[in-house]
């Protein structure tokens, strides 16, 4: 099998979800994606749940295991300088860096931008950070929940007289990987072409503001600010809709003609000419909200879903990860790959394939790391470490290793 | 002689053939990084981004070319050049694998069946380019039982597991943002589209994409998809809450409808926390001193923490909370954003001239900035049609009379045939729902853009 990316070569120093998430994502593609880790402790997503508790303590977490396979693991103190010789050699041997430490960290050790590009001319230096390397926020300390606030995602979620909501569990950084990854490629391919290296900035921010094009166009073309969500809502803009057993999603404007719900739900009132329009529609919300709520109240989501959308109905039905785990379609699909790891003893589902590519497919080659799992192959096999070296970085870099 | 730093895509021809957010985005993005991109429109089916449905028209104004006055339209469409074409018509198509054979990259998003229809599927149009590399979005991908269903990002959402995960704790699931799934889909499908380019570059062939949208959801809450594998149970909704660190929430500050997000993710950081709130005893205390404790006492906490934020002001708030290194930041609206100190120093919001009526407008421009090769947006979106003549006269080569015969016959069209309903948007009635806070007549002076 051929793969895109085959040959090229990823410097994984990041840590967390995102920077390891887009390195790992190239390493999908096919590239060698070597991991740098801190001794002894490792990334910090070693600790982030869901864990396997019954393991040793570095390699507990199953979230680290979605987000490095791919990928070998050394670890590394960047902060000595017996790493220096080995980090440089590294980095001549990259030809794409990713990393997330605050902006200035990797500089303060001796690594800045400048520095990595005069060892290595046509490297992509990736920095995923917060909010970017410059500007006034550069050092703000963030989370996923003031990325969301910052962002302006929030202020036009939630219901209008609650509070503003953001998205469940941990988005920002899953947006800022996808980002980062493809930014990392595209500054690659140019690369090869130019022989000019260079440092892509990522800000996890910007990231998400950048999905506001509807609501940013409200203010920019008209003066509208966007608040939150009526209190009774259009249903035919996606909030679920409880159905006997889970909750439907409508949308209307592509597909069937709005009287095919009609058909649907044996109710000729959808045919009526005070529904008939978008804008007809939206001054009689409620009666057209409770009439939809009727119909379905009786009825199971999925079956309402797979009757409406093979009429051509935009429909769509809130599913938990049982029912996605259990999905014909995905299933059918192949979107899950199972990854068995010896290290917590397990052999999960994990979403393993974004886009079909029809020449080079990506692939779960290998299984996450464990901590300085390839040490020996990285620094003595493929760098030529002798055994002094190595043994001069040991002695220094992991005490307790 | 000095060597030169090019954009990746420089030279590079894009077909795109795609409607509303998630392909006509990944576009625009291939234009900033140096792609010639020429959108091909339907004469008969306009983009849903220049009609009513998602709008704004300039000033809430239809006008008389409503087309060529939707927002949204000129953010996701920058850079392009226009093309109306019957993709119909034997000459439509024709004239479409025409322009493949001088093209690098086609994009598009029609149901699966439609492109095959056309006899323009990608097993056909790579006989005629075998460099070629196509991507086709779709809501579920081209194969599997669900893959001719139709499908837009808001309903997406549900259906590919984020909106479950997502809502008030104790309350139904929520979709929350604008067409989340589009953007996903549309970084998703731009990683897809360099890998094939580099494989292209390195030995001349060219791929298809299939895209599906629905099975992206899954990448996003990995968190969810374990949990339940490992012990059957399901990742709880809770709010704005964190299911680790307490305090993490939004609470209300000064001011209407003002807000603030905070996390606090060690107990250090809580210590600094109660400090700053007054009651460094809260520190020390059992109730509250450790992370365990303060999971435990959620409600508690928020109640303590609402009544110190309650009468500050969110700048006042966020520049004390990262003076101590806590994590914090205010809700910003979109308004907020066009003036954000840290967004305009990045140089985030790029300023395009358009032709009148529109003039000047700052544009989303990309989440990332490159040191050393300077992309931008090219120019402003395309108006309907607008380069017609040019792209059939200066790239395939069509006489005057040739040109004159396609838009005789309505293969390649300057207006719309069927533009739909326009009409205002009924900003009084948003006001008063409140799902719109604010009309500011004067944004243009607000954003920097007076005439």
């Amino acid at each position: 099998m051929q793969h895109a990316l085959q040959g090229v070569r990823v410097l994984d120093l990041s840590h967390g979800i995102a920077g390891p998430f887009a390195a790992r994502l190239l390493g999908d593609y096919g590239a060698d994606v070597i991991k740098i880790e801190q001794p002894g402790r490792g990334d910090f997503a070693r600790y982030l749940a869901p864990l396997k508790t019954d393991a040793a303590a570095s390699e507990q977490s199953l979230l680290f295991q979605y987000l490095n396979w791919n990928k070998r693991s050394v670890a590394l103190d960047l902060r000595l300088a017996s790493s220096r010789p080995v980090l440089r050699k590294l980095i001549e041997n990259s030809d794409i860096v990713i990393e997330s430490f605050k902006p200035g960290k990797l500089e303060s050790w001796g690594y800045s931008v400048d520095q990595l590009l005069e060892w290595n001319p046509t490297l992509i230096v990736t920095s995923i950070t917060n909010f970017g390397q410059t500007g006034p926020y550069a050092h703000y300390r963030a989370s996923d929940l003031t990325l969301q606030a910052m962002s302006g995602i929030m202020a036009i979620s939630g219901q209008v007289d609650r509070e503003p909501l953001k998205h469940g569990l941990s988005q920002s950084f899953y947006c800022a990987g996808l980002t980062g990854a493809y930014a990392s490629t595209m500054a690659y391919a140019a690369a090869q072409v130019d022989q000019f290296g260079e440092h892509v900035d990522v800000s996890i921010h910007e990231c998400l503001a950048s999905e506001l094009v509807l609501n940013q166009s409200y203010y920019g073309f008209l003066g509208a600010v966007q608040g939150r969500r009526a209190v009774v809502q259009d249903p035919f803009a996606g909030e679920p809709i409880a159905a006997r057993k889970g909750f439907l999603a409508f949308q209307t404007g592509g597909g069937a003609p709005f009287e095919t719900l009609a058909e649907l739900f044996g109710r000729p009132e959808f045919r009526e000419p005070k529904f008939a329009s978008p804008p007809q529609r939206e001054k009689r919300v409620p009666e057209v909200r409770a009439l939809l709520e009727e119909c379905v109240q009786d009825r199971d989501a999925k079956e309402v879903f797979l009757a409406g959308a093979s009429k051509r109905i935009l429909i769509g039905m809130v599913q938990s990860a049982d029912d996605l785990l259990n999905c014909e379609h995905l299933n059918e699909r192949q979107a899950f790959a199972e990854v068995a790891h010896p290290a917590t003893n397990t052999h999960l589902q994990f979403p393993a394939e974004l886009t079909k590519l029809s020449v080079t497919p990506t692939k779960v080659r290998r299984r996450s790391p464990m901590l300085d799992e390839h040490r020996h192959e990285i620094l003595v096999t493929q760098l030529g470490l002798n055994a002094a070296e190595l043994a001069s970085l040991d002695v220094v870099a992991a005490p307790g290793h | 002689m000095e060597k030169k730093k090019t954009l990746p895509l420089d030279g590079v021809r894009v077909l795109d053939l795609s409607y509303v957010f998630a392909v006509p985005y990944m576009a625009g993005l291939l234009s900033d990084l140096g792609a010639e991109v020429i959108k091909i429109e339907a004469p008969h089916k306009l983009d849903q981004t220049r009609g009513r449905a998602f709008g704004p028209y300039l000033d809430n104004d239809p006008a008389q070319d409503s087309w060529n006055r939707s927002g949204i339209f000129y953010v996701v469409n920058r850079g392009k050049r226009s093309l109306a074409l019957d993709l119909g018509q034997e000459k439509g198509q024709e004239i479409f694998r025409d322009l493949v054979r001088k093209s690098d990259i086609v994009l598009e998003n029609y149901t699966p069946r439609v492109m095959r229809k056309w006899g323009l599927n990608y097993d056909e149009l790579k006989k005629i380019k075998p460099s070629l590399i196509m991507l086709s979005n779709t809501g579920y991908g081209s194969s599997g039982p669900w893959s001719a269903f139709p499908s837009q990002g808001t309903t997406l959402e549900a259906t590919m597991g984020v909106t479950f995960y997502t809502g008030y704790e104790g309350d139904k699931p929520w979709k929350v943002g604008q067409s989340y799934p589009d953007f996903i889909a549309c970084w998703a499908g731009m990683n897809a589209l360099w890998a094939a380019i580099v494989h292209m570059r390195k030995t001349g062939e060219g791929q298809w994409i299939d895209c599906g949208m629905y099975q992206l959801g899954l990448s996003l809450i990995p968190e969810a998809l374990i949990q339940k594998q490992l012990d059957g149970t399901d990742r709880p909704r809770i709010g704005n809450e964190d299911l680790e660190h307490v305090p993490s929430n939004l609470y209300r500050a000064s001011g209407n409808d003002q807000w603030i997000a905070l996390t606090v993710d060690s107990d250090e950081r809580w210590s600094k926390l109660a400090t700053l709130m007054g009651q460094p005893a809260l520190a020390q205390d059992k109730r509250y001193a450790t992370a365990a404790a303060r999971r435990a006492h959620r409600v508690e906490i928020n109640t303590l923490v609402s009544a110190w934020t309650a009468s500050r002001e969110v700048t006042d708030l966020t520049r004390l909370l990262q003076a101590h290194d806590i994590a914090s930041g205010p809700v910003l609206n979109s308004k907020d954003l066009f003036i954000n100190e840290h967004l305009q120093h990045r140089g985030f919001y790029e300023r395009v001239e358009h032709p009148t009526p529109i003039g000047p407008r700052p544009i989303i421009g990309r989440p990332y900035r490159l040191r050393f090769r300077d992309a931008h947006i090219k120019k402003p979106g395309p108006r309907f049609g607008e380069d017609n003549d040019a792209i059939l006269r200066d790239i395939l080569g069509m006489t005057p009379e040739q040109i004159a015969e396609v838009k005789t016959n309505k293969v390649v069209c300057d207006l719309p045939t069927n533009p739909g309903i326009s009409g205002t948007m009924d900003t009084d009635m948003m006001l008063r729902l409140g799902t719109l806070s604010a009309v500011d007549k004067n944004y243009r002076s607000i954003m920097g853009v007076d005439l």
